[in-house]
């Protein structure tokens, strides 16, 4: 029965990815990449269960890492962002596009 | 069927419906909030697959910092003043769209033809003691790197920030 | 699996309820404790001492009326104190009360949630006590009571990570992350009189993981989230009767658990008192009960002395607390790890 737990991360990676190419504010397109993360989380505790060596699981502690590491890099970024554009929609940031 | 596979099927279930919400929410605060709830339901899935460690981890950085700092920002970043701004529509959600239901449909085939080799019942809980041996031996390295990756980014999100800086 | 449950249960009760049934005492003697402090007498109308005040005020918040603005956002103002309360209550799973026990031929585990995790569990559990604050103060839709929870939520994440450098200084020091094998190992005894608690080996941690459980539980002089002179009420203002009890609640709920910790880690936990070891030779099978009243003894003179500073000592203001969290208490908490490891590699 846990087979659900393999369609249920592949379904939220691509949940993840969506949401990534949808949402039009910047903190939202945050959150779907860390969606996008936990999945993958999930899928390598999944694998180190069925391999059977724990080398899985010291990946998640190493992914979660690096994905704390890049959310308080990404919203002091978005929080910068916000002082010189004063909106948070991805669609108001065409600064390089002028 | 046991209490195991209820567990099972709930978990997946909120999980799902959560991340459902996170992407197609409008409201960024309830999207925050969503991932909070998520997150809590990968903590449960993790503490099903005997990985008491991985819910602990998962909910004292990613539900006990991260969402939090999400959540801090949304708060100083009060987006419901300002209107969309015009925009013409574009190719891109459909495109994304396409594009996502192709690579969920690639995955799950991968899955499929392999589900018989990834059976996840048959195996015991893992001590913390086997868990680290490796952490400190084999993965030394990237545990270093870690460390230094954190302290990077503490002082990055402090200069990226700093008021002074910009005149 | 019968008897599990009912393992569980027995345990909830305990664990659970002695701590949300003893809320109303801490509230007299918290009221009795400050006027005791100001030179006044406090609430003594209602029964003896008035030992019935706080029934009264349980009654008093069950018949108030509710009130909900207009102008809060329904559903996470609803939701808000009930996350708070849950957030407050899920530490307690993991502090265990007694030694574990042989009941007949079962060993009994004195805590909810036995795992190989211990005290990283209530830490874990502990961190999420913020979220409630924030929900609180965003769902009022009042920038008072946004501006209050912004800056109590942001006390409690700077204080976590003096809370957690200690702790992870304490576990270089015991080589354990189990809350009874921490407890064993402050049993000695050195030169005969003094015992081997956690506050003789650490005291610089011990000062640290006391100011960072003051500013835990947003107790003054760490109060500013609900300073009365400053914001009007903070983040619960928008909240009347049984709302406000629950978020009053989960204050106290904090108090507890985070003194329980602190008794657990630095003062020797449930390690008997000096009479009660007579009274356990001559009755051995009470070594339990007694070993719950040293630590319920303790723990209840660690919420005094919270009493005690709360009306002894003035608020901070938020550019002292931050200044206090991020330059003082962090840098001696590193610090306090460095010569910790030092020490522990020159042991042996």
């Amino acid at each position: 029965m846990m087979e659900i737990y393999y369609y249920l991360a592949i379904f939220l990676f691509c949940l993840g990815l969506l949401g990534t190419l949808i949402k039009k504010d910047l903190i939202s397109i945050l959150l779907c990449v860390e969606l996008m993360l936990s999945s993958v989380n999930l899928l390598f505790a999944l694998f180190s269960k069925a391999i059977g060596v724990p080398d899985g699981q010291l990946q998640v502690f190493f992914v979660i890492i690096v994905a704390a590491a890049e959310a308080a890099i990404g919203l002091s970024l978005i929080i910068t962002l916000f002082k010189k554009v004063k909106s948070g929609y991805s669609e108001d940031v065409l600064i390089l596009s002028e | 069927m046991g209490l195991n596979e209820y567990i099972d099927i709930f978990l997946a279930v909120f999980t799902g419906f959560f991340s459902l919400i996170v992407v197609f929410g409008r409201n960024p605060v309830v999207c925050a909030l969503s991932l909070l709830m998520s997150f809590i339901g990968f903590a449960g899935i993790f503490f099903q697959l005997g990985s008491v460690f991985l819910t602990t981890i998962q909910v004292l950085v990613y539900a006990g910092a991260i969402a939090i700092l999400f959540i801090f920002v949304l708060m100083l970043i009060n987006t419901s003043h300002y209107k969309y701004s015009q925009t013409k529509k574009s190719i891109n959600p459909v495109l994304g769209t396409i594009f996502t239901f192709i690579l969920l449909g690639g995955f799950t085939l991968v899955i499929n033809n392999n589900i018989d080799y990834l059976n996840v019942d048959r195996l015991p809980t893992t001590s913390m003691k086997v868990l680290f041996v490796d952490l400190f031996n084999k993965y030394l390295l990237p545990f270093e790197l870690a460390t230094v990756l954190i302290l990077v980014a503490i002082v990055a999100s402090v200069v990226i920030s700093n008021k002074r800086g910009e005149k | 699996m019968q008897g599990e449950l009912i393992e569980i249960l027995l345990k909830t009760a305990v664990v659970l309820g002695v701590p949300l049934g003893v809320i109303p005492l801490i509230v007299h003697v918290e009221r009795r404790g400050a006027a005791f402090i100001q030179k006044r007498v406090g609430p003594n109308r209602v029964g003896l001492f008035g030992i019935f005040q706080p029934l009264a005020d349980v009654v008093k918040f069950l018949f108030k009326e509710e009130v909900v603005p207009a102008h809060v956002l329904k559903p996470l103002y609803i939701l808000a104190p009930i996350l708070t309360l849950v957030m407050a209550i899920l530490p307690f799973a993991g502090i265990p009360i007694c030694e574990p026990f042989m009941l007949g031929a079962r060993k009994v585990y004195p805590e909810i949630f036995r795992s190989d995790l211990g005290v990283f569990y209530v830490f874990a559990t502990t961190a999420l006590g913020s979220y409630g604050i924030l929900i609180a103060g965003w769902a009022s839709n009042n920038k008072y009571t946004l501006l209050g929870s912004i800056r109590a939520c942001a006390q409690m994440i700077s204080y976590e990570l003096s809370l957690s450098i200690t702790l992870v200084a304490l576990f270089f020091l015991y080589g354990t992350v189990d809350l009874h094998e921490i407890v064993r190992q402050q049993n000695a005894s050195f030169f005969g009189f003094l015992p081997t608690w956690g506050v003789f080996y650490q005291p610089v941690g011990c000062l640290l993981f006391l100011v960072a459980i003051f500013a835990e539980s947003n107790r003054l002089p760490f109060d500013l989230a609900e300073g009365e002179s400053e914001l009007v009420a903070g983040y619960h203002l928008e909240y009347s009767s049984m709302k406000f009890a629950l978020f009053f609640m989960a204050e106290y709920l904090h108090m507890i658990v985070l003194s329980a910790l602190f008794v657990l880690l630095f003062f020797g936990g449930y390690n008997l008192l000096p009479g009660f070891g007579l009274i356990v030779d001559m009755i051995p099978q009470s070594l339990p009960l007694f070993q719950f009243l040293s630590l319920f003894f303790k723990v209840a003179l660690m919420i005094w002395f919270f009493v005690w500073v709360r009306w002894s000592i003035p608020r901070f203001r938020y550019d002292q607390l931050m200044n206090l969290g991020w330059k003082r208490l962090l840098p001696l908490g590193i610090a306090n790890l460095m010569v910790t490891v030092l020490y522990v590699y020159w042991k042996g």
